[in-house]
């Protein structure tokens, strides 16, 4: 996949996958200019350029930016003739091909984006027109490596410091660490957290009889190459975000989002440009899938509109790792948190509209479209009974806030600064760059805080979307460690992810001493985490020998209510909603009706194939059970184990029988169902 | 017993399963410990508690041709018929109900404010709005599942049967119902592929594996999940399993609560009650009658008369009935006018709710709405105290506090509530 197919909206510029956000933020480049105002990029580059002498020098460039490495490639990608200056032509020039570019790549979405809105007549054409596609530049185009970047720095640093860190606490706290985790433990950990589901039998094999010392290290990177990486991460994503209610699932049916979510993921694509992506996604579900962010909002099913106060929820729950919908109706009672706060975002998104995506729409099939309405006043809510006046029209850039005291409030950052928004027609991008931007106090934070959630069981800070309580915050200096990493590396979530499997604190053995035993958050030893629902039905295929990875890994297929694939089916009975908000579990969740279908159901559990395939290639009866230990396990059976599981087969008249029941066993002990 | 439900959720798990014993039988044979002394305990010798069964109208029934009749709306499409109680009529359509009217009463004042079926569910099995402040809330049956079911138990402390329903929200994954999709068929997975002996020869082998596994780990997430086994193993082995198989019933009774997936629901509803869960909800769907209202009320009709009035006097005979709240409802009332298609549309604003059995001050209609059906006179009830009145009734603290996964405090009931007081 290719960019231009990450982004259905065409007026921000996207360059070597970085975010229009932060090269507005780093100088010139803005929906504005290629409306083609040279007012604007003049008055911009006379900003920059301080000591006025019609051009600006490496430092004046990287001065009114915020992301010294990013901007630093960037001059130099301006810099034509290499002189160590922009002037204001090569600065325009590259702006222009950049533009073209951006065209070239445009997207029949929008083209058809503009056409299927046209007959609304009260839908105001956007200001921002689609460059032309003219005979296409082929220069520096904007494409997507496979691996977007693989970061410069090196991510065994990182790790150590994460190290130190968690010594200095458990030192403190006189808590002895327990050891390594061994080989088996640790690719199967490693597998179940980067590719959501156990290693295949072959893997296990070959991980385990490979010698090399830098073996750990060689199958992170491996396992971050495997588009299975991906796949996992958007099934995490997907379901964080897409959340189907009553309201909104019409508009859900087919799921887009999570293949580009996937893919995304696999080039390793910025944070920053992802989110980015998904606050500002204009055009339709099938062509821009990040609008499924907007579709999700919709808090009505007749009229099919987003609800800013349910974006508004979503995305600070999501990106800034704050529960702000606690000040939805009220000021927070624990926090400095004020009703405020979440009104003065929410009014970013009062001019977010769909258009298909109601009911009635639904109904006949149609494809939801989303797009920023500019200049679309929101009104005071209807007065019900006969005396109702027409309600009041909002200013621009404000919400009324639709509870008694129908205050109406201005967009404004949360704990930051009213933006100016004078004169521009978008409201979601002044968002999408100030969340985005490094110096952002949220962003990085949190999304740095849920990844390693993941693979910890719980927050530095947890819960992990309530960070505002500092109080629980473990270890503040790895948080800050972690975020600043996070964002050097230019929200580089592979290289984050590296940063944290080398670690050692990743490595350990899960089995505590007695010293650690009661130990919950220090991170003495790997806690205990369920395997969620995708996790278990992946690794059940996996170990009884079914395929994986496909589409159906991918989402797509259709939703229908109370139905659905099997995959969705499965979710549901085991309750996978529930632990959405995470993509962790973090308690053990299986009740009785979970456990009797994982005793007894033929159906999912069938070993039958898996043993007689077993069986086939052969070998002694040892051999047989230590490959059923090494398929179900990921470990090899003990001399004990062995013994036990001989005399339990050899108790059976039938000896696949005999095997069929010690794999039963094995799937359905908590060594297999924890990921440990 | 009620779960202080704070985000600490493997000490939740440790004092559960601390509080239930679980941690004092030996690890060694663990499967068959709990079934040998579920056998043990016979209903009579375990604490009582109040019941509830919750017959749940998907759709929305119209209370004009049901339990509200008002011969002077001229759209009314039923006659209204005298019941056991002087002064109380309801449709010709129920006229084994009519019978029941002693041990019922009608909530005529239901008054609620969600017109959207998905809201208006939610709302009526929670009493809380949908999706404000980003909580999902428990319904009534995770509620009494928190402080009426037992932990002990092999059985579920709630089931629903029918349509999925709404679940546990913040009460947590072990409150959530145990779903059975058609009562004819019972719960899944309930029986082996094989034999009992070949399924308890493997839980042998596999009690082995997990003991290994938890000396090694000591963790109270694998405790959890040694008893949830447990208590699985011991529901296949239990006689009280039974519960879920309706073919246990004489064919006379069977034909009696009626040979269809609702009066199926109501027979299993009143043998899981009689085995001590707390909450059963059965789902009958089909009452959004946007089209064809009269007919299709009928035919709807003609399914609850029989299931829901069999199940009082099964009830009653077994002397279940004034532990054993009844509840008929659906999400909301329909409007006083017929519609071009002959039908009537979604309309909270006054509907009528049924309560029966569980202790109350029963042969009575409370509140009452004008001529045409269409406002509230008396006796508004709206959803909040629709809530606390079920609470009340089934002996629940509503004033009780539960805590979100955020640790923000939420009432059982919103405040604010009024409950019906002529019901006590």
């Amino acid at each position: 996949m290719d960019s231009r197919n990450l982004s259905g909206r065409v007026p921000r510029i996207r360059l070597f996958g970085l975010s229009g956000g932060l090269i507005a933020g780093l100088l010139l480049v803005s929906a504005a200019y290629l409306a083609a105002d040279e007012d604007t990029i003049r008055k911009r580059f006379e900003k920059a350029d301080k000591n006025q002498d019609g051009e600006l020098s490496r430092e004046e460039f990287l001065a009114a930016g915020e992301k010294p490495n990013r901007a630093q490639k960037l001059f130099e990608k301006f810099d034509k003739n290499s002189d160590g200056s922009l002037v204001k032509a090569e600065l325009k020039e590259a702006i222009r091909t950049i533009a073209k570019n951006q065209a070239a790549n445009a997207t029949p979405a929008g083209a058809k984006k503009k056409q299927a809105m046209k007959p609304k007549s009260d839908v105001k054409p956007e200001t921002t027109e689609p460059v032309k596609t003219e005979a296409a530049d082929p220069e520096p185009k904007a494409t997507v490596a496979a691996d977007r970047r693989a970061s410069t720095r090196d991510p065994l640093l990182a790790a150590a410091a994460i190290d130190r860190e968690i010594e200095q606490a458990l030192a403190k706290n006189q808590v002895p660490a327990s050891g390594l985790a061994s080989d088996a433990e640790f690719i199967r950990r490693l597998s179940l957290d980067l590719r959501g589901r156990i290693p295949t039998f072959a893997e296990t094999e070959q991980f385990l009889k490979d010698p090399s010392s830098e073996k750990r290290r060689k199958l992170i990177d491996e396992y971050l190459a495997d588009d299975e990486y991906g796949e996992h991460f958007a099934i995490i994503w997907y379901h964080r975000i897409a959340k189907p209610d009553d309201d909104n699932q019409r508009a859900l049916v087919k799921n887009h989002l999570q293949a580009w979510l996937a893919d995304s993921f696999n080039q390793n694509r910025g944070w920053d440009g992802i989110v980015d992506d998904l606050l500002t996604a204009s055009g339709n579900r099938e062509q821009n899938p990040a609008t499924t962010f907007w579709l999700t909002a919709i808090s009505d099913a007749k009229t099919g509109q987003p609800d800013p106060a349910k974006a508004t929820a979503a995305a600070s729950r999501l990106f800034m790792g704050i529960r702000l919908e606690c000040c939805e109706c009220h000021n927070h009672p624990f926090t400095p948190l004020k009703q405020t706060d979440f009104w003065g975002t929410a009014a970013f998104f009062t001019q977010t509209r769909t258009q298909g995506a109601n009911q009635g729409a639904a109904k006949n099939d149609a494809i939801p479209e989303v797009f920023e309405r500019a200049g679309f006043a929101a009104k005071k809510k209807k007065k019900k009974g006969p005396t109702a006046e027409k309600p009041a029209a909002v200013p621009f850039g404000s919400v009324a806030i639709p509870y008694e005291s129908e205050e109406v409030v201005e967009v404004k950052f949360l704990g930051a600064e009213t933006p100016e928004v004078e004169g521009k027609k978008e409201l979601r991008p002044v968002f999408a760059d100030w969340l985005t931007a490094s110096s952002n106090p949220y962003f990085a934070r949190a999304a740095v805080n849920k990844l390693w959630a993941n693979f910890f069981g719980r927050g530095i800070v947890d819960p992990i979307d309530d960070m505002q309580n500092e109080s629980t915050n473990t270890h503040p200096a790895l948080l800050s460690l972690l975020t600043e990493e996070f964002i050097a590396s230019e929200f580089d979530q592979k290289h984050l992810i590296r940063c944290i499997c080398n670690s050692q604190v990743y490595q350990r053995t899960s089995q505590p001493v007695p010293e650690n035993k009661s130990d919950e958050v220090l991170y003495s030893k790997m806690p205990l985490k369920i395997m969620t629902a995708d996790m278990l039905y992946d690794s059940m295929a996996t170990a009884l020998g079914h395929q994986v990875a496909g589409d159906a890994r991918r989402g797509g297929a259709k939703k229908k209510k109370g139905g659905g694939n099997p995959r969705d089916e499965f979710r549901k009975f085991f309750h996978a909603e529930a632990d959405d908000d995470a993509g962790i579990v973090a308690d053990y969740s299986h009740g009785v009706p979970q456990v009797l279908r994982l005793m007894n159901a033929r159906q999912i559990n069938d070993t039958t194939a898996a043993i007689s395939s077993l069986m086939k290639s052969g070998g002694s009866s040892e051999t047989v059970i230590q490959n059923i230990y090494l398929t179900v396990l990921s470990r090899a059976p003990t001399d004990a184990e062995i013994k036990r599981a001989s005399e339990f087969v050899a108790g059976d008249k039938d000896a696949a029988n005999g095997y069929g029941d010690l794999m039963w066993a094995l799937l359905n002990t908590s060594e297999f169902l924890f990921n440990h | 017993m009620f779960s202080n439900l704070n985000n600490n959720l493997s000490r939740r798990d440790w004092l559960r399963l601390s509080s239930i014993g679980a941690l004092s039988i030996p690890v060694s044979g663990w499967l068959n410990t709990l079934a040998a002394h579920a056998a043990e305990t016979s209903p009579a010798k375990q604490a009582k508690h109040k019941s509830c069964i919750l017959l749940f109208m998907e759709g929305g029934p119209s209370h004009i041709d049901t339990f509200d009749p008002k011969p002077e709306n001229s759209s009314s499409e039923i006659k209204p018929i005298a019941t056991s109680v002087a002064g109380i009529q309801i449709s010709e359509h129920l006229p084994q109900l009519a019978t029941k009217m002693n041990d019922m009463a009608l909530l005529r004042g239901m008054s609620t404010s969600e017109g959207s079926h998905g809201r208006a569910r939610y709302f009526m099995h929670t009493g809380y709005r949908g999706g404000v402040g980003g909580v999902v809330h428990p319904s009534m049956g995770a509620v009494a599942s928190s402080f009426l079911g037992r932990d002990t138990d092999e059985l579920p402390n709630f089931v629903t049967i029918g349509n999925r329903s709404y679940g546990a929200g913040y009460a947590g994954p072990f409150h959530a119902p145990v779903e059975v999709a058609n009562p004819a068929a019972g719960i899944e997975n309930l029986t082996v592929p094989d034999t009992m002996p070949a399924f308890d020869k493997r839980t042998r082998l596999l009690d082995e594996m997990e003991k290994s596994f938890i000396d090694r780990m000591q963790a109270p997430s694998v405790e959890a999940h040694r008893a949830t086994y447990q208590r699985a193993a011991a529901l296949m082995h239990s006689p009280k399993a039974k519960a879920f198989d309706i073919s246990q019933e004489p064919a006379a009774l069977r034909e009696a609560y009626g040979r269809n997936k609702f009066g199926e629901g109501c027979l299993m509803a009143r043998r899981l009650v009689e085995q001590g869960v707390s909450f059963v909800e059965v789902q009958l769907g089909g009452w959004d009658t946007h089209i064809g209202n009269g007919k299709r009320v009928q035919s709807l009709s003609e399914q609850v008369d029989p299931a829901m009035s069999t199940l009082i006097a099964d009830l009653k005979q077994r002397g279940m009935l004034d532990s054993t709240l009844v509840i008929w409802m659906g999400e909301f009332g329909r409007t006083p006018t017929v519609g071009k298609r002959g039908g009537r549309d979604h309309y909270p604003k006054a509907w009528t709710s049924v309560m029966a059995g569980g202790g109350l001050k029963l042969g009575q209609a409370v509140g009452h709405t004008d001529k045409q059906g269409g406002t509230v006179e008396s006796g508004k009830v709206n959803a909040v105290d629709f809530m606390a009145t079920v609470c009340k009734a089934l002996e629940i603290d509503y004033t009780k506090e539960f805590h979100t996964s955020t640790g923000r405090p939420m009432r059982v009931v919103d405040k604010g509530e009024k409950v019906v007081a002529d019901l006590f």
